[in-house]
C-alpha cells in the first residue's frame, strides 16, 4: 500500500484532475459538499485545498472562483434541491478561499462590485455559525491594494451593526496608506473617523451599547500602543469639524477624558484644513454666472480639497452634502440662458455622493434629476422609483416622481402618486401643493384648481395653496375669482421679502391678464426610452438592478389604487425575484384573500430563505389569515433580521413605544432610522397596512 | 453499523468492495462503516433519513451525505433548540461520565478556520498569544466562539500525552497530529505549514459550559462527523472476558511504524461545545510534516491492539 503523502491522495488526486480539466463544475461540487476528499475530507473545504493544491493551479482556482461566484449572484434563490445551510456553507467556504489563496482576479471583481455583492448577501440564507457576509468582508478586509474601498468601510461604520461595523474597523486598519499600496504604519485617520462613526450609531438613545463601544476602544489600544495624550489628539482632531453627540463625548471620557478638553498649547497636530460652503463655495457661485469658464476650475480645485479630506478622514459628511447643494445649482437654470448650468457636472457629483454615502436621500434626488435634464428618460424614471422605493418615508421621493412622470406626459401616473403621497402624509399640504402645481404646468388648470380648493379643505389658511391657486386662476383667465383668492392669500401672508416678491408677481400677472396678456405654459416632454449609458455605475452604487424599479414601483401604485388590471401588467414583464413575488403576494391579497397569499409566501419563503422582506411577509399573511403567530415567531424572525423590528413589534403590537434610539434629539439619525420612526408613528394608525408595505419593500433594497 | 437498514448504503459497500483498486482511505471508510457497534437504532434511523431516496453510487455521494446528516444533526447553532445526536438520550450509552473533572483537556484546532470571521490577523494573533495579550486575545475567542456550532469536538486528555508533547519540543503540532490520528493536516510539500492552536480547558468546564445545550463526553461512532479515513471505531468490551469494564474512544496513531510493538494507540473522546476564553489558548505552532505511514499498515496494528484490549477478536473481522 502506498504511503500517504509520496503519492497524491487518490480521491484528492482524482478532484484535481477533474478541476484541471473543468475548472468551474468541480469547484462547484466542491463547495457544494459532493466531493469526498479522502484524507481531507475531515476538513472544511477552505482549510484542505491549501494544503495540496498545487501552486501551477492557482490561477485556475481564481478564475474558477470569479465564474463560480459571478453564476450565483445571477439570482437570489437558493440552487435547486440544496438545502439552506448547505448552501450558507458553500458561499462561506468560497469566501474563506478568498482569504486563503492569493487570487488577484477574485479579490478585484469582488472589490469592485461590493455593493452589489453585499447587497446579494444580505438576502441570502445565513445562520449565526455560517454567515458568509463576515467571512466576505474579512476577505476584502485582508488584500487591499488601494484605499477604493473607503467609502464602504465607511458606510459600514456608520451602520452600526457591530458585527459589520468592527470587519469595518478591521478592513480600515488593514487599508494602505495611499492607491500605490504603501503600507500605513501609524494610525490611519480613517479608522478613527469610522471608530467615531460607529459610536454615532451606537450611541443613539441610552447607555446599552457603551461597553460593547469601549471594548473596541481598549482593543485599538492594544493594537495601536501609543500615549495616552497621543490617542485623546487623535479622537480630538476627529472631532473637531463634527462635533459627536454628548453621550459619545461622555463614554470617551472614561478612557480619553483630554480628548474632550481643549488641546495643549504644545500640540504639533496639524489638522487637516477645514472647508467651509459659505467661505469657499459660495464666494465662487456668485461669479459663476457671470463667467463660468473662469470659475470652474477653482471651484473644482475647491471640491478636490472636499475629496482630498474625506480620502484621508474617511470623513464624507460634508463632501456629500456640499456636492449635493452644488448640484441643485448645477441643475438650475442660469439667469440669462434658461437653461440648466451644467446637469453632466451634476450628475458627476450626484453619483460621487451617492457612493460616499448611498443612503443619503439628496444624491439619489439629484442624479435622478440631472439624468432627467441630460434627457437620458430611461435612467432618469429608474433612479426616480428607486428613490421613492428606498426613502418612502420622505415626501419629496414621492413628489418628485410624480412631478416628473407628468412632465413626461404620464399625468395619471403622476397624479396617481401625489394621491398615495397624500394617503401616506395626509397631514403635509406639500403633496397636495405639488400635485395641483404639477397638473397646473401638465396643462390641466381646471383638474388643479379641484385640487387647490379640495386640498384647502383641510388646509384652509395655507398660503402657499392659496397662492398656487391664484396661479391657476389667472392661468384660465378667471379674473374675479382671482382676485378673491389674491386677497386671501394677502391675509394670509407675513412679511417675509419672498412672500411679498410672489404674491407681487401674482398681481403682476393678474393686472396683465386683465390687460389681455396671458403668460405661457409650460410644454412636456415626450417620455420615450432615451439612455445616455447603461445601469452598470448606477447598479454598483446601489448593489441591485434598477432596471426592473419602474415597473416594480408600478405594480405597487396600481395594487394601492385598486386598479388590479394595470398592476399585473406590469407585473407581467417583471422576472422573479425577491421584490417581485413580494408583489405578486400582494395582489393576491385583492383577488384571492389572505389564506392564498399566505401559501404563496410560504413558497417564496422556500425560494429565498435569507429574504427577511419576504419572512416578514409571510407572517403577516399567516396572522391575517387566522394562523395562530404567537410570540416566539415573531421574536425568532426577529432574531434573524432585526433591521425589519419596527414592522415585527408593530404586528406584535401596534401600539409599540419607539425605542429610545430613534427619538434622541442629540443623536444624528440617518434615513434608515427616520423610515423606522416613521413606521413607529403609523403604527396604530389606518395607514399602518400601507407603511408596513413601503418600510418592508425599502429595507429589502437598503 | 447494520448498513442493511440503509439499502443504499449497504449496496454501495457491497459494490465498492468487490471492486478492485479501492484505495486505502475508501477502504478504512467502508470498513469503519460496517465495524462501527456504537450506532443504535434510533439513531440510526435518524441517519438512514439522509439517504432516503438518495442513489449511492460513489463515495462522494456517500460523503455528500453523511456531510448532510453532520450538518443537519451534528452542527446545530447556539441558537438552533435541537441538540446534537451525539449529545443525544439515544446515545447515552456511549456517555463516558467517570473522567476526573479536574483533569486538563486538549485540543487541536486549525487557525485558518479560528480566523475565519475574525477582526485580527494571523500576525496579530501570533503576538497575542506569545504575550498573552488578554484584549486581542479575547477579541479573539468572542469572535470565534460566534462561529462555532456545536458539533462534538474530538479531544484527548493532557495526561494521555504529556510525555509525548514534552518529548517533542517544538515539534509538539506534527507529533500531536500524528498521536491523535488528525491526518486532514497534512501539508504537501510546496505548502506553508498549517498554524494551529492547542486549546487546553479542563472537564469541569466543559461540564459547565450551558451553551452547550447538554454539557457531556462521549465515545465517539464513526456518523459524529464527516467520512473520515483516519477514524476507527471502538468496539464494546466482550462481555465475559477480564477486558477492561471501562470504554475509552481509541485514535489512530499515524506515526510511521510497522510492528506491532512499535504501535501506540492515541486516545480520543468527544465533548459538547465549550466557549473559549484568551485562558484556554495553550500554545500556537505549525503542522510542518506530511504524513509519511502507511494507512492501511497503521490501521491494521490499531485493530490488533483493540482486539486485544476489548478481548474481541471478532471485531473488524470480514
Amino acid at each position: 500500500m502506498a504511503n500517504m503523502n509520496t503519492t497524491p491522495d487518490p480521491a484528492t488526486q482524482a478532484w484535481l484532475d477533474d478541476f484541471a480539466a473543468e475548472p468551474l463544475p468541480a469547484l462547484d461540487r466542491l463547495l457544494m459538499g459532493k466531493v469526498w476528499l479522502g484524507g481531507y475530507a475531515a476538513a472544511e473545504v477552505p482549510d484542505a485545498l491549501p494544503q495540496f493544491l498545487p501552486i501551477a493551479l492557482h490561477d485556475t482556482l481564481d478564475a474558477a472562483l470569479l465564474d463560480w461566484l459571478k453564476q450565483q449572484l445571477q439570482t437570489s434563490e437558493t440552487p435547486p434541491g440544496v438545502n439552506a445551510k448547505i448552501y450558507a456553507q458553500a458561499l462561506v467556504d468560497a469566501f474563506a478561499l478568498l482569504q486563503g489563496f492569493d487570487l488577484p482576479q477574485t479579490r478585484a471583481w469582488c472589490a469592485e462590485q461590493v455593493t452589489s455583492v453585499w447587497a446579494w448577501l444580505k438576502v441570502q440564507a445565513a445562520f449565526r455559525t455560517r454567515d458568509p457576509r463576515p467571512v466576505f468582508l474579512r476577505a476584502l478586509a485582508l488584500a487591499q491594494p488601494d484605499r477604493k474601498l473607503l467609502p464602504f468601510w465607511m458606510m459600514l461604520c456608520r451602520h452600526g451593526v457591530r458585527e459589520e461595523a468592527e470587519l469595518a474597523l478591521f478592513g480600515l486598519r488593514r487599508m494602505p496608506k495611499d492607491d500605490q499600496g504603501e503600507v500605513e504604519r501609524s494610525l490611519p485617520r480613517a479608522l478613527i473617523q469610522g471608530f467615531l462613526d460607529y459610536g454615532r450609531a451606537a450611541a443613539r438613545g441610552d447607555d446599552s451599547r457603551k461597553k460593547e463601544w469601549l471594548g473596541e476602544v481598549d482593543f485599538l489600544t492594544a493594537v495601536y500602543p501609543m500615549r495616552g495624550d497621543q490617542w485623546a489628539s487623535a479622537f480630538r482632531v476627529g472631532m473637531a469639524r463634527r462635533s459627536p453627540p454628548k453621550r459619545l463625548r461622555h463614554w470617551l471620557d472614561e478612557r480619553y477624558p483630554a480628548a474632550n478638553q481643549e488641546p495643549p498649547r504644545t500640540s504639533h497636530a496639524a489638522p487637516l484644513k477645514g472647508l467651509y460652503w459659505d467661505e469657499d463655495i459660495q464666494p465662487l457661485l456668485g461669479r459663476f454666472d457671470r463667467n463660468p469658464q473662469m470659475v470652474s476650475p477653482a471651484l473644482r480645485a475647491k471640491l478636490d480639497e472636499y475629496r482630498h479630506y474625506a480620502r484621508e478622514t474617511g470623513d464624507s459628511y460634508f463632501l456629500v452634502r456640499t456636492f449635493t447643494r452644488l448640484g441643485e445649482y448645477l441643475l438650475n437654470q442660469a439667469p440669462h440662458t434658461q437653461t440648466p448650468r451644467d446637469p453632466e457636472w451634476a450628475l458627476d457629483l450626484g453619483q460621487e455622493a451617492a457612493l460616499w454615502e448611498p443612503s443619503n436621500h439628496y444624491s439619489w434626488a439629484l442624479v435622478a434629476r440631472a439624468l432627467n435634464a441630460l434627457g437620458d428618460w430611461t435612467r432618469a424614471r429608474a433612479v426616480f422609483w428607486y428613490a421613492r422605493r428606498r426613502f418612502p418615508h420622505n415626501p419629496f421621493s414621492h413628489n418628485q416622481l410624480g412631478h416628473a412622470l407628468a412632465m413626461r406626459g404620464l399625468v395619471d401616473e403622476g397624479e396617481a402618486i401625489y394621491r398615495q403621497a397624500i394617503r401616506r402624509f395626509p397631514d403635509d399640504p406639500v403633496c397636495w401643493s405639488d400635485l395641483a402645481h404639477t397638473l397646473r404646468v401638465a396643462g390641466r388648470h381646471e383638474q388643479a384648481v379641484a385640487v387647490y380648493r379640495e386640498a384647502q379643505v383641510f388646509f384652509h389658511k395655507n398660503q402657499v395653496l392659496a397662492c398656487g391657486l391664484t396661479g391657476v386662476l389667472i392661468d384660465l383667465g378667471r379674473a374675479d375669482e382671482a382676485r378673491a383668492e389674491l386677497e386671501w392669500a394677502y391675509q394670509l401672508s407675513n412679511d417675509s421679502i419672498n412672500d411679498q416678491r410672489t404674491l407681487a408677481d401674482l398681481r403682476h400677472r393678474l393686472d396683465a391678464i386683465e390687460a389681455g396678456r396671458p403668460l405661457p405654459w409650460k410644454r412636456t416632454l415626450p417620455a420615450e426610452e432615451r439612455s445616455l449609458g447603461d445601469f452598470s455605475n448606477l447598479n454598483g452604487l446601489v448593489g441591485i438592478d434598477l432596471c426592473p424599479m419602474p415597473a416594480l414601483g408600478l405594480v405597487g401604485l396600481w395594487r394601492n389604487a385598486n386598479d388590479l388590471q394595470r398592476a399585473r401588467s406590469a407585473l407581467s414583464g417583471l422576472a422573479r425575484f425577491p421584490a417581485s413575488d413580494v408583489e405578486r403576494g400582494l395582489i393576491l391579497v385583492h383577488s384571492k384573500g389572505w389564506a392564498v397569499t399566505r401559501d404563496f409566501f410560504r413558497n417564496s419563503v422556500q425560494r429565498y430563505p435569507g429574504d427577511g422582506c419576504t419572512q416578514v411577509h409571510y407572517q403577516r399573511a399567516r396572522a391575517r389569515a387566522g394562523d395562530q403567530v404567537d410570540a416566539a415567531d415573531w421574536n425568532s424572525l426577529r432574531g434573524r433580521f432585526e433591521e425589519f423590528a419596527p414592522v415585527i413589534r408593530i404586528e406584535q403590537n401596534p401600539a409599540a413605544t419607539m425605542p429610545a434610539a430613534l427619538t434622541d434629539n442629540d443623536a444624528e439619525q440617518d434615513a434608515d432610522s427616520e423610515l423606522s420612526v416613521w413606521m413607529y408613528r403609523a403604527g396604530a394608525s389606518s395607514r399602518r397596512d400601507l407603511i408596513e408595505e413601503d418600510f418592508l419593500a425599502a429595507r429589502q433594497i437598503a | 453499523m447494520r448498513t442493511s437498514r440503509i439499502p443504499t448504503l449497504d449496496a454501495y459497500i457491497t459494490t465498492a468492495l468487490a471492486r478492485t483498486g479501492l484505495s486505502a482511505q475508501e477502504r478504512a471508510v467502508i470498513d469503519n462503516l460496517r465495524m462501527e457497534e456504537r450506532v443504535g437504532d434510533a439513531r440510526l434511523n435518524r441517519y438512514g433519513e439522509v439517504f432516503r431516496g438518495k442513489s449511492v453510487t460513489s463515495v462522494d455521494d456517500l460523503y455528500g451525505l453523511q456531510r448532510n446528516y453532520a450538518i443537519q444533526y451534528l452542527e446545530i447553532d447556539p441558537s438552533e433548540a435541537d441538540i446534537p445526536d451525539t449529545f443525544a438520550p439515544d446515545n447515552a450509552a456511549n456517555a463516558w461520565h467517570h473522567i476526573d473533572d479536574r483533569l486538563y483537556l486538549l485540543r487541536m484546532e486549525d487557525v485558518g478556520f479560528a480566523l475565519r470571521g475574525s477582526k485580527i490577523d494571523i500576525a496579530e494573533l501570533e503576538l497575542a498569544v506569545r504575550t498573552r495579550d488578554g484584549a486581542v486575545l479575547k477579541r479573539f475567542c468572542d469572535s470565534w466562539n460566534d462561529w462555532r456550532d456545536r458539533r462534538p469536538a474530538f479531544a484527548t486528555t493532557e495526561i494521555a500525552v504529556e510525555d509525548i508533547l514534552k518529548d517533542a519540543g517544538d515539534d509538539w503540532p506534527n507529533t500531536l497530529r500524528d498521536f491523535l490520528g488528525l491526518g486532514s493536516y497534512n501539508p504537501t510539500s510546496h505548502v506553508a505549514p498549517i498554524p494551529v492552536l492547542l486549546m487546553r480547558y479542563t472537564v469541569a468546564e466543559v461540564l459547565a459550559d450551558k451553551s452547550s445545550g447538554t454539557p457531556g463526553f462521549v465515545i465517539p461512532t464513526v456518523i459524529d462527523g464527516r467520512l473520515n479515513p483516519f477514524f476507527f471505531p471502538t468496539p464494546h468490551p466482550a462481555p465475559d472476558s477480564d477486558a477492561a469494564k471501562y470504554e475509552i474512544g481509541r485514535a489512530v496513531n499515524l506515526r510511521p511504524v510497522t510492528t506491532q510493538s512499535e504501535y501506540r494507540m492515541g486516545m480520543e473522546l468527544v465533548h459538547s461545545r465549550i466557549a473559549y476564553k484568551p485562558e484556554h489558548i495553550w500554545r500556537l505552532g505549525r503542522v510542518s510534516r506530511p504524513l509519511t505511514g502507511d494507512l492501511a499498515i497503521l490501521r491494521s496494528l490499531h485493530l490488533a491492539w483493540l482486539q486485544l484490549e476489548a478481548d474481541r477478536n471478532d471485531f473488524g473481522a470480514p
